[in-house]
C-alpha cells in the first residue's frame, strides 16, 4: 500500500526531493571544518659534512689526515634531531650522536661511511658516503731562485727556474709559476728556463694543486737580473 | 498530456527510432572503413642534416660540429600527400624542436645530442627517425703566457728542455691534445703587411701529439733528427680536441740552444731591396747569397752560402769577440753587398742587424738591328719587327709595352728571348699592318728589374703610310684641291 502511495508521487516532486537532499549533503560537505593536521615527522634527507679547522663547508667531506676533524649529520626537516638517534657505522657500529669525531691520523676502518638515522616509531634512513683523507702538497726548501738571489745575463737569457712539492697521495702534481704579474701554467714540470727579464728587481712564487684540488703556495722570491752581458759588449 | 503520451507511448516511439536508425545504418556504405590491406600505404620517413640547402651539400645522419655552426635539418616523408599523415615534428633530445618539415637552426649546447623526426598517422601510430649530432667548441691554447719565451737563447738539450702552456677544452666535455713541433727554419717569410714570421721548409726535428700542456725535450743520441748546440730552432703547438676540431691560435716561439764556455755564434738575417725578390727567386740560376765573417782585424774567419730561398742563417761555433759580416750576391752584381759589426758572447748567439741587399740600378735598354747591332735611337721606322735588347745584372726583366698609351698586355706580336745567363732580354715587336698610320705613333716599353727599378723609354714611330692624295673629279674638288696644294 505504501509502494502505491510513493508510486503516485509525481515524478518532478520525487526529482526535487532529491535535488534538496543532495544540495544539503553538499553544502554539509562545505561546511565541514577539516581537523588541523599533525605535524608530519617524517625525515626527507640526512646529510653528512665533514668539519676540520673550523673548515665548515657542508659540501665538503674531504678530510686532512694530521688534525682532528667531525662529522655533522644534518637532516631535513630540521628540529627533529632531538627526537632521532643517529647511528654511525662502518661495516659495525663506530658511534653514535649527531656528530662523530675523527682522531688525528685515524686509520681507514676508523672512519664511518654509514649514518643511520632512527625515530621512535622504528622508522629509519640510511645514508651512504664517503670521506675523504686527504694530505695537501707541500713545497719543500729546495727551489731556486732563492730569495734575494743576484741572476746575471740579458733579456735573451734563459733563467731556471725550480721548485719541489711533495705529496703522499698524488705522484704528479701540478703547478702554476708566477713571475712577475704573468701566471704559467707549467703541468707537472718542476724545473723549467725563461728568459725576457728585464734588468732589475723580480718576484716568482709557485702554486701547487693535487687531484683533490688541495693546493700549497710558494713564499714569495724576490730576485735580481743584472744585465753583465750587455756591459762586456 | 506530456506525461501520459511519455507514460503510455515511449517503448512504440523507441522501437520505431530503432528500427529507423538499423535500416538508414544497412543503406549506408561503412565497409570502406574497414580495414582493407591492399587500400593500406606505407609511410616511410628520412631525417638527414646538412649545412645548408645547396644542392651540393653534404648531407649526413650523424656529424660533429661546432656551436657555432648552423644546421640545416631536413625531414623527407613518403608518400608526401598530406592525407597519409596527421602531423610530423622534430625533437632535440626528447624536447620539441621545430614543428617544419625542413628548417635551419643552431645547436649551441657542447655535448651529445639526438635529433628525431616524428611523423604521426591518422591511426595514432608513430614512425621517428633520429640524428646523432656532438656539439663542441674548439679547444683553446692560449698564444700567450708560454715557456720558453721567444728568442730564449741557452737551452740545453741534454739538460732538457721544457715547453709549457695553457690550453683547455672550453667545454669541459672532451680531451685536448697538442701537437708539438720543432724545425730549424730557412728564413723569414714576410706577408703583405711586411710582419715578418719565420718559416721553414724542412722536415720537423720533433713531431709528437700529446695529451699534457707541457712538455720536455730530452737529447737522444740514438735519434737521427736532434737538437744540436748552438743552433736556431722555432717550435709550434696546436691543440685538437677527440672530435678532431682544431684550436684557432696556436703557439709560435724561436730559441736558441747552448754552446760550450768559450764558444758563441751569429744570426744573420738577410733582406732584399725588393721583398718580392725573395718570393720570385725560385731558381738557382741567380746565384746564391754569399756570407763571409771576418774577425776584428778583417781576416776572413769562415764563409757561407746561402741559396735565395733562405734568408736567415745560425753561423757558429764562433770564439767570443768582435765580428764583420758581409752579404753579397756575386752573379747579381747590380745589388751592393752590405756589411754590419756584431759582437759573439760565450754560449750565446748573437743577433746580428739585418743585412739588406739593394739593387737600385734599373735596366738598360737598346735597340738591335737584324743585323745584331745595338743603338740608342728615339725615332724608329715603321717595320715588320721591332727588336729591343734589355740588360740588367740584378735578376728577371720584365717589360709592359704600350702603343698611343694602350697596354699591349698579351699581345700576340710580341716575343721574347732570353739570354742564357738570364742577365739579359731581346724582346721582338711585330706590329701588325693596321698600326700603319700616316702620323707619328708612340710605342713605349716599361722595364723591370726584379727591385722593381723601372726604364721607361718612348719611342716615336714615323708615319708609315702616305697621306692620301685629294681627289680631282668634280670642279668644287678641283677649287679644294688647288687650296690644298697652297698649302703644300
Amino acid at each position: 500500500m505504501d509502494f502505491c502511495i510513493r508510486h503516485r508521487v509525481p515524478v518532478f516532486k520525487q526529482v526535487r526531493l532529491l535535488s534538496v537532499v543532495a544540495v544539503a549533503f553538499l553544502l554539509g560537505a562545505c561546511l565541514d571544518i577539516p581537523d588541523t593536521p599533525e605535524p608530519k615527522n617524517t625525515v626527507s634527507h640526512v646529510t653528512v659534512y665533514a668539519v676540520q679547522k673550523g673548515d665548515n663547508d657542508s659540501a665538503s667531506l674531504k678530510i686532512h689526515p694530521e688534525s682532528s676533524a667531525t662529522l655533522k649529520a644534518t637532516i631535513y626537516p630540521k628540529g627533529l634531531e632531538d627526537d632521532l638517534d643517529f647511528a654511525w657505522y662502518r661495516d659495525s657500529l663506530l658511534g653514535t650522536g649527531a656528530t662523530f669525531r675523527i682522531p688525528a691520523y685515524a686509520e681507514e676502518d676508523s672512519i664511518p661511511n654509514r649514518i643511520v638515522v632512527k625515530d621512535g616509531e622504528g622508522n629509519s634512513v640510511s645514508v651512504d658516503f664517503n670521506v675523504t683523507v686527504n694530505s695537501p702538497p707541500a713545497f719543500t726548501e729546495d727551489f731556486s731562485p732563492m730569495q734575494g738571489d743576484t741572476l746575471y745575463g740579458s733579456t735573451r737569457t734563459s733563467f731556471t727556474f725550480c721548485w719541489k712539492a711533495y705529496d703522499s697521495e698524488d705522484a704528479t702534481l701540478d703547478y702554476i709559476l708566477e713571475l712577475d704579474s704573468t701566471h704559467y701554467h707549467v703541468g707537472a714540470l718542476e724545473k723549467i728556463q725563461q728568459s725576457g727579464l728585464q734588468p732589475g728587481a723580480h718576484i716568482f712564487r709557485v702554486i701547487v694543486k693535487d687531484s683533490e684540488s688541495d693546493t700549497d703556495t710558494m713564499p714569495l722570491v724576490k730576485f735580481y737580473v743584472i744585465d753583465t752581458l750587455e756591459a762586456k759588449k | 498530456m506530456k506525461k501520459r503520451l511519455l507514460g503510455k507511448n515511449t517503448p512504440f516511439i523507441l522501437v520505431a527510432v530503432l528500427t529507423i536508425a538499423l535500416s538508414l545504418c544497412g543503406c549506408s556504405d561503412s565497409d570502406q572503413y574497414l580495414y582493407d590491406d591492399e587500400d593500406s600505404v606505407v609511410l616511410q620517413i628520412h631525417a638527414e642534416m646538412a649545412t645548408s640547402y645547396e644542392i651540393d651539400s653534404v648531407r649526413v645522419r650523424e656529424d660533429t660540429v661546432s656551436s657555432k655552426d648552423t644546421l640545416v635539418f631536413i625531414g623527407e616523408i613518403s608518400p608526401s600527400r598530406q592525407a597519409h599523415y596527421r602531423e610530423y615534428y622534430w625533437t632535440l633530445d626528447g624536447k620539441d624542436f621545430s614543428n617544419d618539415m625542413n628548417f635551419r637552426k643552431p645547436v649551441v649546447k657542447p655535448g651529445y645530442h639526438e635529433i628525431c623526426f616524428v611523423v604521426m598517422d591518422y591511426y595514432g601510430d608513430s614512425l621517428r627517425d633520429t640524428l646523432q649530432l656532438w656539439v663542441t667548441n674548439p679547444p683553446i691554447i692560449e698564444p700567450q703566457g708560454f715557456i720558453p719565451a721567444v728568442g730564449s737563447q741557452g737551452l740545453s738539450p741534454k739538460e732538457g728542455i721544457s715547453f709549457a702552456w695553457h690550453g683547455y677544452d672550453p667545454d669541459s666535455i672532451s680531451k685536448v691534445y697538442y701537437r708539438l713541433e720543432i724545425r730549424e727554419p730557412k728564413g723569414l717569410a714576410y706577408t703583405y703587411d711586411l710582419h715578418r714570421e719565420l718559416y721553414t721548409s724542412s722536415n720537423p726535428i720533433l713531431d709528437t701529439l700529446i695529451e699534457t700542456p707541457y712538455f720536455t725535450y730530452w737529447d737522444n743520441p740514438k735519434s737521427y733528427h736532434r737538437l744540436e748546440n748552438l743552433k736556431f730552432y722555432t717550435w709550434e703547438v696546436r691543440a685538437v680536441n677527440e672530435f678532431g676540431l682544431e684550436s684557432d691560435s696556436l703557439i709560435q716561439g724561436a730559441f736558441f740552444t747552448k754552446g760550450n764556455r768559450n764558444e758563441g755564434g751569429i744570426q744573420a738575417f738577410i733582406r732584399f731591396s725588393n721583398e718580392s725578390l725573395y718570393d720570385r727567386y725560385y731558381s738557382s740560376y741567380n746565384g746564391r747569397i754569399r756570407l763571409d765573417i771576418l774577425d776584428s782585424l778583417s781576416n776572413p774567419v769562415t764563409e757561407r752560402e746561402l741559396g735565395l730561398d733562405s734568408n736567415q742563417t745560425v753561423v757558429s761555433p764562433l770564439k767570443p769577440g768582435r765580428y764583420k759580416l758581409i752579404a753579397s750576391l756575386p752573379k747579381l752584381t747590380d745589388f751592393n753587398p752590405d756589411t754590419v759589426d756584431v759582437v759573439v758572447l760565450p754560449r750565446e748567439i748573437a743577433i746580428a742587424d739585418t743585412l739588406r741587399l739593394s739593387d737600385t740600378i734599373p735596366p738598360s735598354s737598346r735597340i738591335l738591328t737584324p743585323e745584331g747591332l745595338l743603338f740608342d735611337a728615339d725615332t724608329l721606322d715603321f717595320g715588320d719587327t721591332l727588336r729591343f735588347y734589355f740588360e740588367d745584372h740584378g735578376g728577371d726583366l720584365r717589360q709592359d709595352v704600350f702603343w698611343n698609351g694602350q697596354d699591349l698586355r698579351g699581345f700576340d706580336y710580341r716575343n721574347t728571348v732570353y739570354n742564357s745567363d738570364h742577365t739579359a732580354d731581346t724582346v721582338f715587336i711585330t706590329l701588325p699592318k693596321s698600326y700603319k698610320s700616316w702620323t707619328h705613333q708612340l710605342l713605349t716599353i716599361n722595364a723591370y728589374d726584379y727591385s722593381g727599378n723601372l726604364n721607361s723609354k718612348t719611342y716615336v714611330i714615323k708615319p708609315s703610310l702616305k697621306m692620301p692624295e685629294p681627289e680631282t673629279s668634280s670642279s668644287s674638288t678641283n677649287s679644294s684641291s688647288s687650296t690644298g696644294g697652297n698649302d703644300e
